[in-house]
């Protein structure tokens, strides 16, 4: 299979590398950027620094019969550290391909074939309804479009009754896991070595099949979308002996979950408002295993607007409620706080709130954000600003800070050190 | 003594012929030119800094009177590069009910649902014409009256003056009244001028250009210059067509998956 998709990385290359002299309709971003770690309690660090290509052709076939998309990301990064994505420097052969996939409008059903990301739900953080697509689980900056989602390979049907509704069916025949390049982890909190090996399949042949539906209407009173959706689950989970003490190796595993929700969306006075809601069931809904994820009902509300002074301002308060919370057994106590954390539910009931504001200036060339996090007692300050140099050349700087420690967790993942970075981008 | 009561007669009749002309009447002569069923046109939109920096952004716009009440707006964005292929539907109500847009951002492939006003407080794409300059008004909204004649760059022009009815809607759109000059062959609106909520003068439209397409009349070369920071935008739209326009250009799935 590796083999497979090396070549395939490998040819997608030779192809982008041909398709100027012919394609029209060809883009391209072009970018280097640095991130550097100014975490105050460690010493300084080079962290990333990325030479990076995402070209895309698109066009029509057939006399607009057929649509097609291919897109493709490439990276060096120089300093390839290996407790991030790149520890071989060069992007993994796997995560070349981007997008590819043809489209065929018939009547009123539109189908796609291939490697596609579709983003359901429709808040525009933490929304609990898009869980099609795989993501990377490493993230210096939580709005990098680079290190996001991961395309999969899918049949995407949509079909329209009218103009204003739609229902939407999914199948992922071999889901993509989150991304994340670290394939084992020793966990010591108690004088017990523990080896967890963490998968390395670009996609998942074993337990895949996933099934997505929604029905979507947008009308200009209210938009909705009720979801459901039978899936594996990106996040992996542990492979726990649960009749004896966790010791020795430990693997991952992916199981399946249901989600049912619905999102809600409307404007009024200036003001968008989002109410996004999601249950989620996993194979462990008695809580018991420590190894697999609970349960929960997630909540997101958002709402945007416009401040004095014309600054967008957005704000998303999001709540989690864990079902059966800490039911597993005492014998494992002492990992319960590093699993628990791994899948983000420390807490039975968890709230955060998330703002962002912007503004732009000198006609949109200068353009200033701040996003803000909190979550009790922490909080997560991320500011941004970008110049546009010409039409097509853009200079951003940025830095990602939280108050308190990087996590104490062995287990745990993502922008673990205050970062900050510069990016230079070329795009056309 | 009697010959200047006669003159004083021919000039009291000339004056009421000139008042025969309304405000009414002008709106309904400038709707009926340029109240186009359907538009077609793709857009150019430079930006021209006071130091004569240009900047550009190009478009796909189309236009269509779906209904009595309603009139939607499709816009797909081409240039610059970082908002190619981002499309935005707009569905502008005349009986006064709030307008309802809708954002595709390809990056995340998403269609979102925006308040108007969101961006509409703002310019459009950062060019002197705000989001309300292409968006229908709603008649209740603005009061009209009618100033008399005069010309505009040699062109014979009504004036009417115009106001949003609330101190709410002055302050949204950040304009205290505008002086419109309706040109007086066919009622293209030829020229405005935007006064700021301190009475200033802030900015100035001029058509440049009109197309003739049988009983319509469009401005097809528009400058919007921006009398306080000596910033100026022209729009330029070509390929214009009043060729009907299919409804589904004017749904989210068009959108998306065009």
């Amino acid at each position: 299979m590796k083999k497979l998709l090396k070549q395939a990385g490998f040819g997608a290359i030779f192809f982008f590398m041909l398709i100027p002299l012919f394609a029209v309709d060809f883009q391209g971003i072009l970018f280097t950027d640095y991130y550097g770690d100014i975490e105050l309690s460690t010493s300084y660090n080079n962290i990333r620094n990325r030479y990076y290509f995402q070209p895309t052709v698109s066009g029509h076939l057939f006399d607009y019969a057929v649509k097609y998309h291919l897109s493709a990301n490439l990276f060096f990064d120089p300093l390839g550290n290996p407790s991030l994505y790149n520890a071989d420097n060069f992007i993994k052969p796997e995560n070349i391909l981007k997008e590819a996939y043809l489209t065929i409008p018939l009547w009123n059903f539109d189908l796609s074939l291939g490697q596609k990301l579709v983003s359901p739900g429709m808040a525009d953080v933490f929304s609990p309804l898009n869980i099609i697509n795989g993501e990377y689980a490493y993230k210096l900056s939580l709005d990098d479009p680079y290190d996001s989602k991961r395309a999969d390979l899918m049949v995407h049907l949509q079909y329209y009754p009218n103009f204003d509704d739609s229902i939407q069916f999914v199948y992922v025949p071999f889901p993509r896991p989150d991304y994340e390049d670290t394939k084992t982890v020793t966990m010591d909190p108690t004088g017990i070595d523990v080896n967890f090996h963490f998968g390395s399949d670009p996609y998942l042949t074993d337990n895949g099949h996933s099934f997505f539906i929604s029905y979507n209407h947008m009308s200009p009173g209210f938009d909705l979308q009720l979801d459901y959706a039978w899936y594996t689950e990106q996040t992996p989970d542990f492979d726990l002996d649960q009749n004896a003490p966790l010791s020795g190796s430990v693997s991952t595993l992916y199981t399946k979950k249901h989600t049912f929700g619905g999102a809600y969306s409307t404007s009024f006075n200036g003001i968008a408002l989002v109410e996004e809601l999601a249950v989620n069931l996993t194979e462990d809904f008695a809580g018991t295993d420590i190894g697999i994820k609970n349960s929960d009902i997630t909540l997101n509300s958002q709402i945007t607007g416009t401040l004095y002074g014309g600054v967008f301002a957005q704000l998303n308060l999001i709540y989690q409620y864990v079902i059966n919370f800490n039911q597993s057994d005492e014998n494992f106590s002492m990992f319960i706080k590093e699993f628990n954390s791994y899948f983000n539910q420390p807490q039975q009931h968890i709230a955060f709130a998330i703002a962002h504001f912007h503004k732009s200036f000198l006609r949109e060339k200068l353009y200033l954000a701040l996003n803000v996090a909190y979550l009790h007692p922490e909080l997560y300050i991320a500011p941004r600003v970008s110049y546009a140099l010409s039409d097509k050349m853009k200079i951003e700087t940025g830095a990602d800070i939280k108050t308190g420690e990087p996590s104490e967790y062995t287990l745990a993942r993502g922008n673990l050190s205050d970062n900050y970075y510069i990016r230079l981008k070329y795009q056309f | 003594m009697k010959k200047y009561f006669i003159l004083i007669q021919i000039f009291l009749s000339f004056s009421l012929i000139a008042q025969n002309i309304t405000v009414e009447k002008i709106l309904e002569g400038f709707e009926h030119s340029t109240y186009i069923p359907n538009l077609t046109t793709s857009l150019s939109v430079k930006l021209i800094s006071a130091n004569g920096e240009v900047r550009e952004i190009k478009a796909d716009a189309y236009q269509k009177n779906i209904n009595e009440n309603l009139v939607s707006r499709l816009f797909i964005f081409d240039y610059p590069p970082s908002v190619r292929n981002t499309g935005m539907l707009i569905n502008s109500f005349l009986d006064g009910s709030e307008n309802v847009m809708w954002i595709y951002l390809p990056a995340v492939k998403r269609v979102k649902r925006i308040a108007l006003s969101t961006s509409g407080g703002g310019y459009f794409m950062g060019s002197d014409f705000s989001y309300s300059d292409f968006i229908s008004k709603s008649g209740d909204d603005y009061t009209h009256e009618y100033l008399g004649e005069d010309t505009l760059n040699g062109t014979e022009c009504y004036i009417v003056k115009e106001y949003g009815t609330t101190l709410k809607k002055r302050q949204d759109t950040k304009v205290s009244y505008m002086i419109d000059y309706f040109r007086k062959d066919d009622f293209v609106m030829y020229g405005r001028d935007y006064y700021d909520l301190a009475g200033e003068l802030v900015k100035e439209y001029r058509v440049k250009d009109v197309l003739v397409m049988g009983q319509y009349a469009y401005p097809t070369v528009i400058e919007m210059t921006n009398v306080q920071n000596g910033h100026s935008s022209v729009i330029e739209m070509t390929k214009a067509s009043a060729d009907d326009i299919p409804d589904r250009y004017f749904t989210t799935r068009f959108l998306q998956n065009r």
